[in-house]
């Protein structure tokens, strides 16, 4: 379920948002961390403006660390794709 | 065989017939008028001989072939006489080589012989002979190729009077993966395949793209040239499809055909979140709002729908008369409906947008056929915050024959598992290979695709459903997909009509959607007896009461009296596995709305 390949390893699609739907500060936080990561990429911002998501590309291994950085505060999830029954 | 056994069921069951002219076809019918030879089943090659045993006198060879040339499905392709030394020992008595017959033949016919055959026979299946050498390549431990090359299966799909089908997708399944192809103009399509030659095929499973059956054609006898498929057109089994009224056999077991006409889900707005909705359809040209999530939320490409999953969800839903076209009755024809396009490529993302979309527009009811195998929080918030706005989402159960998939499992939502009927489609249609023989209760049967577990609220038709596809056209689909409208659709009505509804339980909160979940499952009728596979059962109109009573003062926006308190009711026993509010195990009795609004009332607040 791979959906794009970056260069230091596989990448895909999450959605983050923050868990207290108060505090926007940590997606502000996350959003400057991937500024760091080379292969990521904010593909589209979404929500309500008080529910507010970010749809990012990230690599795989990346991901884990920043679940691991911001998984207190933050929803980070794959961005899996659905499917018609 | 299970295919075998559902259509010796079907039959059991008389079918042909359903008290409403709509006959399914029978293999008999099937073939009828044909212009062109179709494709024949294949025959398969058996090997008879005599058995040496010691102290039996072996059976002549002669004997044998008289007894196969008595046969008249038997035909007898040569006969392959020993050699070399085996030969002098050869009807000598001392177990030499003997004479062997091959012959062609059904393969039930072969296997009856094989079964009645005496000691002293030998019936074995002339199988075909695979390669020796291992020339297989394995990729990455994952693929493998199989040798040879490939063959092209040259196909011409017709209708019953020999015009061309074109864009019916065929699939032809042989050794390896399986070939696909579309068909063109002329309704012709060249598929190729590896593995090996033409004897080799399995099965050829044609798919139309619109107003005919699916076939499926196992074991084809094929040619080098061009082989011709025919399908049955819907025609063929509702009469004056698609002028005449039509009632489609999951709407009759729902009584949707015995409701007052007057009631039309007018004033209650469902969105379906799936593939878009053509709008250019006759029978729904009344569907004029969406959105495309797929494309910046564009306010038009929404009535785009490619992959057709949409359209034929709205068309169970909200399905009207138009002029001439009335081949589809939809439950809610006046609902406002909104089609909320994810696919193609939906993903979490998109749900949760289309999810606040229903939200903001006070949408009452969504239909939601579809899922993922994994599992989102994000999602499971936002279906708990829109049914806290008084958003019910009715959900697909999945059609990988598991466990219920999300968002199904999710508790804030009515999961929907699939029902088939007996008698409903063709024999030879791919709808007869959803049938399995244990789990088949009457007429009703469980398909094999539908996913179940203590999640399933109630089940919905499911099988050889008809229903409007983009371009004008109908098709008959399976799955959990095609279950969920029907009860979306009996929910709008619902909302709109039924007296629960009135006035102060016209506000748009938690509750409302836990009434409106009770009142589907206090309709259930229960038909397989498996409450893991179909929940309470299927919603029956008429077991709802209070409906009849709306008919008689229009929707609820109008409706000014509620009806009379008259009978008796029985809440039946909870079913504790599901997560599923208010189920009950028996959900044939009536409950009244009132009683059952205290109830859910003293429910919530923990007295029972």
């Amino acid at each position: 379920m791979t959906d794009n390949f970056a260069t230091n390893g596989s990448s895909d699609e999450f959605i983050v948002a923050g868990r207290s739907a108060s505090d926007t500060s940590q997606l502000t936080a996350f959003e400057d961390a991937l500024k760091g990561i080379s292969g990521a990429s904010v593909v589209s911002r979404g929500g309500r403006p008080d529910q507010p998501h970010l749809v990012v590309n990230l690599p795989l291994q990346d991901a884990e660390q920043l679940k691991s950085r911001f998984g207190t505060a933050l929803i980070i999830e794959r961005n899996a794709k659905l499917s018609p029954f | 065989m299970a295919d075998n056994n559902a259509s010796d069921n079907s039959a059991g069951q008389g079918k042909g017939s359903n008290g409403r002219g709509n006959a399914a076809p029978n293999k008999t019918d099937a073939a009828a008028p044909t212009v062109e030879p179709t494709v024949k089943a294949r025959r398969s090659r058996f090997l008879v001989a005599a058995r040496p045993l010691p102290g039996v006198q072996p059976m002549a060879v002669d004997a044998i072939a008289t007894t196969l040339n008595n046969m008249p499905d038997v035909q007898i392709i040569k006969q392959v006489k020993p050699s070399g030394f085996g030969a002098f020992s050869a009807g000598g008595g001392g177990g030499g080589m003997p004479e062997i017959v091959v012959a062609e033949m059904d393969p039930a016919r072969g296997a009856a012989l094989r079964a009645s055959a005496p000691p002293n026979v030998i019936v074995e299946h002339d199988a075909l002979l695979r390669h020796a050498d291992d020339l297989s390549m394995a990729f990455n431990n994952a693929m493998t190729m199989s040798p040879g090359i490939g063959i092209d299966v040259r196909l011409r799909v017709v209708g019953t009077s020999g015009q061309p089908l074109p864009k019916a997708t065929v699939y032809v399944y042989g050794l390896g993966f399986p070939g696909q192809g579309v068909t063109d103009d002329r309704g012709e399509v060249t598929v190729t395949v590896f593995g090996g030659p033409l004897e080799t095929i399995q099965a050829i499973y044609v798919k139309p793209s619109a107003n005919y059956w699916d076939r499926m054609f196992e074991r084809p006898a094929l040619s080098d040239g061009i082989n011709t498929l025919q399908l049955q057109p819907f025609s063929a089994t509702f009469q004056g499809f698609p002028g005449s009224p039509y009632v489609g056999w999951g709407q009759q077991l729902m009584k949707l055909d015995q409701l007052d006409p007057s009631l039309t889900g007018q004033g209650v707005k469902v969105a379906i979140i799936d593939s878009g909705c053509d709008s250019g359809h006759p029978q729904l040209t009344h569907v004029t709002r969406g959105m495309d999530f797929t494309n910046n939320k564009d306010g038009a490409s929404w009535a785009r729908d490619t992959m057709s999953h949409g359209t034929h969800c709205a068309g169970i839903i909200t399905a009207a008369t138009s002029g001439q076209l009335k081949a589809v009755r939809g439950f809610a024809p006046m609902a406002e409906v909104h089609a909320l396009k994810v696919f193609p490529g939906g993903r979490f993302s998109d749900l949760i947008d289309a999810l606040d979309q229903c939200i903001a527009s006070g949408i009452d009811v969504v239909n939601m056929s579809l899922g993922s195998s994994e599992a989102s929080e994000l999602v499971a918030h936002k279906l708990i915050e829109a049914r806290q706005n008084g958003v019910a989402c009715i959900v697909a159960a999945g059609n990988a024959s598991g466990p219920v998939q999300f968002p199904g499992n999710q508790p804030s939502v009515l999961t929907v598992s699939a029902i088939g009927k007996l008698g409903e489609f063709p024999d030879d249609s791919y709808h007869a290979r959803t049938v399995v023989p244990n789990m088949v209760a009457g007429a009703m049967f469980s398909p094999r695709f539908t996913c179940f577990g203590p999640q399933i609220g109630v089940a919905g038709p499911g099988v050889a459903i008809v229903s409007t596809v983009p371009g004008g056209g109908y098709a008959a689909w399976d799955g959990t997909s095609m279950a969920t409208p029907h009860i979306t659709g009996m929910g709008a009505l619902l909302l709109a009509h039924h007296p629960v509804f009135r006035d102060a339980a016209k506000a748009r909160n938690e509750q409302r959607v836990s009434q409106l979940f009770s009142l589907l499952a206090s309709a259930g009728v229960r038909y397989l007896g498996d409450p893991t596979r179909e929940g309470v059962g299927v919603p029956d109109l008429q077991r709802v009461a209070g409906l009849g009573a709306a008919a008689q003062s229009g929707n609820m926006a109008t409706a000014s009296a509620a009806p009379p308190l008259s009978g008796t009711m029985s809440f039946g026993v909870p079913y504790q596995g599901s997560p599923f509010a208010n189920a009950y195990l028996q959900p044939a009795q009536m409950i009244h709305p009132a009683l059952l609004q205290s109830f859910l009332q003293m429910r919530n607040a923990g007295l029972v």
